[in-house]
């Protein structure tokens, strides 16, 4: 596969390993580590095949009698490798159990902090914009003309400094931070009503929705601040079929499927259809278009990402819901959806809304942590752990869909500066989605081999075909 | 007591059917014996890297002996079912 164009001169590899959650566990472990299992796994049934094939040739009637330290040399190997990948399992759950308390003490710290500091800082900013506002009217135009005039003038120079600078917003650690950060604000509305900080840094004080650890709430917060300025505005919107067209051959691969989800239109609807069979679908989103917090034109904006990830009804998704109606969609028949970025957030709102018979998913990059999945679902959602997108939503709430994470630019090779937030562009998730495909654990091809056949399935049945649907959204400025 | 006398066609048919069974078991030792390592490289480091190795000697060495000893109960096999000829 090719690689974008802004990625000319990283070596293909720098990602670190593939990290691996299986669905229905929160043990996180590399590929490599559940693959080297699985083998075990084989060696292990293998060494109980040959047991038994040795103790069916010792009761042959009338055969030679078979010496008796041959189950026991059989058994000792099949006992070592069981051993092994108990030890395995071990050292995953420890690891998970270290990360979590590490994760549990920097948002109980992080919850005290914003509980004792936010209430603070806040007041004494509303007293200087009521009571000085002159001297914060200085500040920001002193800390403005600090800023160098560049050729783009000065906002031109931040944009130029932070592609310059990927790594300051490219690393776990960053990641982690934004994570703390939107899991942080309902701390901050309790400190503001009296709760004491030590109190909301209790586990379980906070003002989440459905155990999210208070992003929605944040996001909402944004969202009623934001609205104050004219921001976060959500509007009524169309969407209308661009164009239909024959689709020659199923996905093959994460990688495909990653190349499938739309960059210009925001919605792509393959129908497949085979004789006598009810028809299926994968619908692909596509990610944000303009990042700009006022509502213009485009749906697939920051007012959909904020809405979104508070849990309301954001243009994005209601274009996405109009598009799958006209496409023809009916509540029973089988859907799989696919989204990168933004269309990951949109992709997970069609699921837990349960208006559609959504049976897989593949997300990559989605700020979606924070809304519940139902069990039963196969697929995966993909994370770069550099990404600090997906931390927008906080941590992974649920786990009952394999959740795979990776490194982008986890070696010593400096993320590339052609885009802003590499780690977040299709070239990191493209390279993850390579790597997904070269996966070797069963847990890993498992997912990938069940969205392959969702489509692949039906073109090999008679009368197989495929059918592609473009459609474009507006918003309708109110 | 009297000894009863035991049919060499079904003692043949007996050592075969032994045969049958063993020889895959020897073949399949012997291969994985010598196969790949079943740890997939993940940058073992450390005591992890030293434990991988630990567990790759007892694997390769238990796989070979379990294969020695198989064989030779074939040997001893086939040694008994030439005697029938």
């Amino acid at each position: 596969m090719s690689r974008p164009s802004e990625y000319a001169g990283i070596a293909a590899d720098v990602g670190g390993p593939l990290l691996v959650t299986p669905a229905g566990t929160t043990v996180v472990s590399t590929d490599a580590v559940l693959a080297s299992a699985d083998r075990l796994r084989t060696l292990e049934r293998s060494m109980h095949e040959k047991v038994r094939r040795v103790l069916a040739a010792d009761a042959v009637a009338l055969g030679w009698p078979i010496r008796d330290d041959l189950v026991p040399r059989l058994e000792r190997v099949r006992a070592r490798c069981e051993q092994a990948r108990d030890a395995f399992g071990r050292a995953a759950e420890e690891y998970t159990r270290a990360e979590a308390e590490i994760l549990a003490l920097q948002q109980q710290a992080a919850g005290f902090l914003a509980a004792l500091l936010g209430p603070a800082l806040l007041g004494a900013l509303a007293r200087i914009i009521l009571f000085q506002p002159g001297v914060l009217l200085a500040a920001a135009l002193s800390g403005w003309a600090a800023i160098p005039d560049g050729p783009d003038g000065r906002l031109g120079t931040v944009r130029d400094f932070m592609l310059a600078h990927p790594e300051l917003i490219t690393s776990p650690e960053f990641a982690r931070f934004v994570s703390l950060v939107v899991t942080s604000i309902d701390d901050v509305a309790l400190g503001l009503v009296g709760v004491p900080a030590w109190l909301a840094a209790i586990p379980g004080v906070d003002l989440s929705v459905g155990g999210d650890r208070g992003v929605a709430f944040g996001a909402v917060s944004t969202i009623a601040l934001g609205s104050l300025f004219g921001m976060f505005r959500e509007t009524p919107v169309t969407a209308a079929r661009e164009s239909t067209a024959p689709v020659s051959a199923a996905p093959t691969g994460s990688r495909e499927r990653l190349d499938r989800i739309p960059e210009g239109s925001p919605v792509r609807i393959e129908k497949y259809e085979a004789d006598g069979m009810p028809p299926r679908y994968v619908v692909y989103l596509g990610p944000t278009e303009t990042f700009s917090p006022f509502s213009d034109h485009e749906p697939r904006d920051l007012s959909s990402n904020v809405h979104g990830v508070a849990g309301l009804d954001p243009g994005a998704y209601r274009v996405v819901e109009r598009a799958m109606a006209d496409a023809g969609i009916r509540p029973g028949d089988e859907v799989v959806v696919a989204g990168f970025s933004q269309g990951g957030l949109m992709a997970d709102l069609v699921i837990a809304s349960g208006d559609w018979n959504v049976v897989g998913k593949q997300t990559f990059g989605a700020p979606s942590g924070n809304i519940p999945m139902p069990e039963g679902l196969f697929g995966m959602a993909v994370r770069n752990t550099d990404d600090f997108i997906p931390a927008l939503a906080g941590p992974q709430l649920d786990h009952h869909v394999l959740q795979v994470e990776r490194e982008a630019f986890a070696g010593d090779t400096p993320p590339p500066t052609a885009l802003p937030a590499p780690a977040h562009q299709r070239g990191g998730y493209a390279d993850t989605a390579d790597a997904i495909d070269g996966a070797e654990s069963a847990a890993l091809r498992e997912q990938n081999r069940l969205l392959d056949r969702f489509t692949a399935d039906y073109l090999e049945l008679p009368g197989g075909q495929a059918t592609q649907y473009l459609y474009r959204g507006e918003r309708v400025p109110g | 007591m009297p000894v009863t006398p035991v049919d060499p066609a079904a003692l043949r048919a007996a050592y075969e059917r032994q045969l049958a069974l063993l020889l895959p078991v020897v073949d399949e030792l012997e291969r994985e014996a010598t196969a790949a390592s079943p740890l997939l490289s993940d940058d073992w480091r450390g005591p992890a890297a030293a434990a991988a190795d630990d567990l790759l000697r007892d694997l390769r060495r238990g796989l070979h002996e379990a294969a020695t000893a198989v064989d030779d109960e074939v040997r001893r096999v086939r040694h008994r079912l030439a005697e029938l000829s």
